[in-house]
């Protein structure tokens, strides 16, 4: 076992035998893509619903060889992503980055990172709300049986009717998904956005609840359906033209930001800028190197 | 069945007194100073001050050293006290604006004018138990007093707070993402739940009065329903500040606006992301969800500004529908008062032998009447089978 | 030899709530006028049942509260289980293919056959509708399951239901709550038949509305079946209802079949003592 900057804990903090729970159901997750695997979600020091769920699974499998990138919307320096880093950092003592690129294990709430990831990596995703039926059916017992079954009419309905009461999708995140072409899969808070991007990708994906105590995984090249009318066909946040006011990049997810300017009557206005700030940084950089004004 | 009712308990209930003091005190270490109550305990005492609806922290020091840390009792003696005072004039209303900031966040936008203020939180401290504070001592104190005192000469504020803040709210307002405020604020004093029983419908302000004078983990209980499952809220949270806020009366010759003095306060405002579509022609809006109690109670802010965005939706009938027990207002309500709720459980340990006398008897007779039911079925398909065989 | 015309053959159903024991079977059945074994307390819903059905006919089940009717329908619903016996299935639409006994189907193949092939009405309302869904959707539930996807030509397909079941197609986004009870009955036949079932289920879809309600609902019942050639089992305490509407009835007495015959035939000429008793106090 690898040496711990702080002795009095485990790699890892939890004990092995958890973590080889944890692992076992990670397995099982990963054979049956998009089912909602439960597992002892054990106590950690850092509150429910924080990112319990995505801490349990990082720890079970990071390794002492590992780099690890922790963010939280994107933002590596984001109050949480800080501080799960710094959790994992002091009992693990391993590699941490800010570059997709360098990291091995990447933890995340809300986002994936915008430059595509490869098959030596592992996504692992804090997962709030596990079970898409939860909105037409929050007893789970019920709801089991119903993906037991894939009864998912009901949840059909629920989207014909956003489509007639509101004119169109009107899930913003969590949009539900059907998982190789079996389990409905919630995809946790992240933006429409990335939902596709979860599709047949390189990357193995893993999604931990701590707080509702399960795991289920996207395991590469699988597909994802979002559910969507032929009609009424799923739509990303992307609007034409949209551009980041920082690196100018067209094709990514954009947060606004309040901006301080004493000019201004409001004493500063707002500009959007991509939400995934490494990268945001590396172009930024690029730009400055190649002397390229952004578009 | 003999049941013997207990009586003549008088002695009995003086020793019982006796018994919880000399509980209190038989370690025979150095008994608590209210003051340390109020500096070291201030969750209790902010607790016990937002569910017992009295702003006196030393007042409320000394009910928590009473009910020996027990929450719900250190308010009930609070609310109890509070009956003895008489209601001199209602306060101005004030607007959180006004709140001198030690804290405030806001999750929905990553930068907000005036930016996003930690101040004191244990959110993202990792919760291990610290061992480093068992063995605190009057030096250790001291020291850690002398950093701040440091950083005071440096420019910090001596009281933790900040400064004065814009309101997230407004700025969503500008933006007519939630409902406009009404052109005339609303002048007449507000329902007051101490001098008139609540009645349904009720107007906000008796909702919001109780649930602000709630049990912290009723009302918890009841927001975390609505936002996991039974229910159909999603709160994202607008703004949460916590800080110093003044307080004004109305000068009673002059008319005046008076400041006397100031309370430690948590405000909450929460957006939710159903639209209302009570009027099918307006503007698709977020919903707006208001929370406050005294001192720093951000668990119970919050809970109780999902709360009152749930209701708020259920009333308007709102693309959702209502659903769920924390979408039922009545429910809520008559329900989440520590104190009473508390109180009539506890009720039950009162004798309650003529009830009970009474509930024996008519089991008696069910027990009988099934008895005699089922012999006299017998007897008939008896009777049946013998006829059938003859 | 011609090929049968049944659609679904049942036999040797039972369903017992109780562990049973030695004497049950001398306390209970229709001689003794009990359900119940008084020693064990073991209910029996349903014993030995069998019947047959054949494409485009209406097999009435009557007998009182308790007699096992609504069991039995149940059992053919595939929502509550039987202990034993066979529901042996043709599908009409390929009528050379084996039958197959519906209760040896997996969870995941009963509840796919229950919405393709089955449709249902419940006497409430609420048991077969989801009432915090709009008229539209609870009618489109079993189309979306069927994998349409696209909403203007289920909206199209709703309003057809719709005006099939004699339902203003302009309030197909209502809320059900604001729709009488024949309304609701009407939107739940539309719903029963959006997948265009082989076998219709109709569990006391009459009992609780207003008499002129319930000829009306009838009525709609009886042109179904005749535009459609619909096969329908048919549960009614009311000898009226099943007289209005099925062919064949069986009639059930503490969980057994008592008789079973051409309507007509037991209405004229009933043979066991309980049908007598129930034919003479009905006219």
């Amino acid at each position: 076992m690898s040496t711990t900057p702080e002795q009095l804990y485990n790699f890892g903090f939890i004990d092995e035998d958890s973590k080889r729970e944890v692992r076992r159901q990670i397995l099982k997750a990963i054979a049956l893509p998009g089912h909602q695997v439960p597992f002892a979600s054990r106590d950690l020091p850092i509150a429910r619903g924080w990112g319990t769920g995505g801490l349990q699974i990082t720890m079970a499998i990071i390794d002492a060889d590992d780099t690890l990138k922790v963010i939280d919307q994107g933002d590596d320096e984001s109050v949480n992503a800080v501080n799960l880093r710094r959790l994992l950092q002091r009992t693990t003592g391993v590699t941490t980055t800010v570059d997709t690129t360098a990291a091995s294990i990447i933890q995340t709430r809300h986002r994936i990172p915008e430059e595509p990831m490869r098959r030596d990596q592992i996504l692992v995703l804090q997962v709030p709300m596990v079970d898409p039926l939860r909105w037409v059916e929050p007893n789970l017992e019920r709801a089991t049986i119903m993906h037991g079954e894939s009864d998912y009419g009901r949840m059909w309905v629920y989207m014909y009717e956003s489509v007639v009461k509101a004119g169109d999708l009107r899930i913003a995140t969590q949009y539900p998904v059907i998982v190789a072409g079996r389990y409905m899969m919630d995809t946790t808070p992240i933006p429409r956005w990335d939902v596709m991007r979860l599709h047949n990708a390189e990357a193995l994906f893993l999604f931990g609840a701590g707080r509702e105590k399960r795991i289920y995984a996207v395991p590469p090249y699988t597909t994802i359906e979002p559910l969507q009318f032929e009609d009424f066909r799923f739509k990303t946040e992307f609007v034409a033209g949209q551009i980041c006011a920082r690196c100018g990049a067209q094709d990514t997810f954009l947060t606004s930001h309040f901006v301080v300017d004493s000019d201004h009557a409001d004493g500063g206005h707002w500009r959007s800028s991509c939400s995934d700030t490494s990268f945001c940084d590396k172009r930024v950089l690029v730009n400055a190197t190649t002397q390229e004004a952004p578009q | 069945m003999g049941y013997i009712a207990a009586r003549g308990g008088t002695t009995a209930i003086i020793n019982a007194e006796q018994l919880v003091e000399y509980l209190r005190l038989q370690g025979g270490s150095t008994p608590l100073e209210l003051i340390q109550i109020r500096d070291q305990l201030r969750h209790a005492v902010g607790r016990a001050m937002n569910e017992g609806a009295l702003y006196a922290p030393m007042l409320a020091a000394l009910a928590v050293k009473q009910a020996e840390g027990d929450s719900i009792e250190a308010s009930f003696l609070l609310r109890a006290y509070r009956s003895t005072l008489s209601r001199i004039m209602p306060t101005l209303p004030i607007s959180g604006e006004a709140m001198r900031c030690m804290r405030r966040i806001s999750a929905s936008f990553k930068d907000i004018p005036g930016g996003q203020m930690l101040g004191p939180s244990q959110d993202y401290q990792i919760r291990l138990l610290n061992n480093l504070i068992a063995s605190e001592t009057a030096e250790s104190v001291t020291a850690v007093l002398a950093a701040y005192e440091q950083l005071v000469d440096a420019g910090m504020s001596a009281d933790g707070a900040i400064g004065h803040f814009p309101k997230v709210a407004d700025y969503m307002r500008q933006q007519q993402m939630i409902a406009p405020l009404p052109a005339e604020p609303d002048t007449s004093e507000p329902y007051d739940i101490t001098r008139t029983a609540i009645s349904f419908p009720c107007p906000r302000s008796a909702r919001l009065q109780s649930l602000s004078q709630g049990d912290t983990g009723c009302l918890l209980t009841y927001a975390y329903s609505s936002v996991r499952g039974y229910g159909d809220a999603h709160p994202t949270l607008a703004e949460l500040r916590f800080g110093y806020l003044p307080i004004q009366v109305a000068h009673p010759l002059t008319g005046e606006a008076i400041t006397i003095g100031e309370i430690s306060a948590t405000e909450c405002e929460i957006v939710s992301k159903a639209h209302s579509v009570a009027a099918k022609q307006s503007t698709p809006r977020f919903n707006l969800g208001y929370g406050f109690t005294f001192g720093h109670g951000e668990v119970k802010a919050i809970s109780m500004a999902i709360l009152d965005s749930v209701l708020t939706q259920a009333k308007a009938k709102g693309l959702s529908g209502e659903s769920g027990p924390a979408a039922n207002e009545e429910f809520v309500l008559l329900h989440s008062d520590g104190i009473e709720a508390s109180g009539f459980t506890a009720h039950y340990k009162l004798p309650h032998y003529v009830t009970f006398e009474a509930d024996l008897k008519v089991l008696d007779r069910a027990r009988e009447h099934t008895t005699t039911q089922s012999q006299s079925r017998l007897q008939e398909i008896a009777t049946r089978t013998q006829e059938a065989s003859a | 030899m011609t090929a049968p015309t049944w659609i679904l053959h049942a036999s040797g159903l039972n369903k017992q709530y109780g562990p049973g024991c030695p004497r049950c079977q001398q306390f209970t059945g229709p001689a003794h006028n009990n359900s119940q074994c008084p020693v064990c307390n073991t209910v029996y819903a349903c014993v030995d049942a069998g019947f047959t059905l054949h494409q485009g006919e209406v097999l009435g089940i009557v007998g009182e509260s308790g007699s096992g009717k609504s069991t039995l329908l149940q059992m053919v619903n595939l929502a509550t289980a039987a202990d034993s016996g066979h529901i042996w299935y043709r599908e009409p639409r390929t009528p050379d293919a084996d039958p197959v006994d519906l209760l040896q189907m997996d969870a995941y193949r009963s509840r796919h056959f229950r919405n393709d092939r089955l449709g249902i009405v419940y006497q409430r309302p609420e048991l077969g509708l989801n009432m915090r869904f709009t008229v539209g959707g609870n009618v489109a539930e079993k189309l979306l399951l069927a994998n349409w996807r696209h909403v203007g030509n289920i909206r199209t397909r709703i309003r057809e239901l719709m005006e099939q079941t004699e339902l203003p197609p302009e309030r197909i986004d209502d809320d059900p709550h604001t729709f009488s009870g024949g309304m609701l009955q009407r939107v739940q036949i539309a719903k029963a038949l959006s997948s265009s079932p082989s076998l219709l289920l109709l569990d006391e879809v009459t009992s609780g509305l207003d008499l002129s309600v319930q000829a009306r609902v009838l009525d709609l019942i009886r042109r179904i079946q005749w535009e459609q050639q619909m096969t329908m089992l048919l549960v009614s305490h009311d000898l009226g209802v099943i007289k209005q509407l099925a062919r064949r009835t069986i009639v059930m007495k503490n969980g057994h079949i008592v008789e079973s015959g051409l309507t007509d035939q037991i209405l004229e000429d009933p043979q066991h003592p309980y049908t007598q008793l129930l034919v003479s106090s009905a006219l």
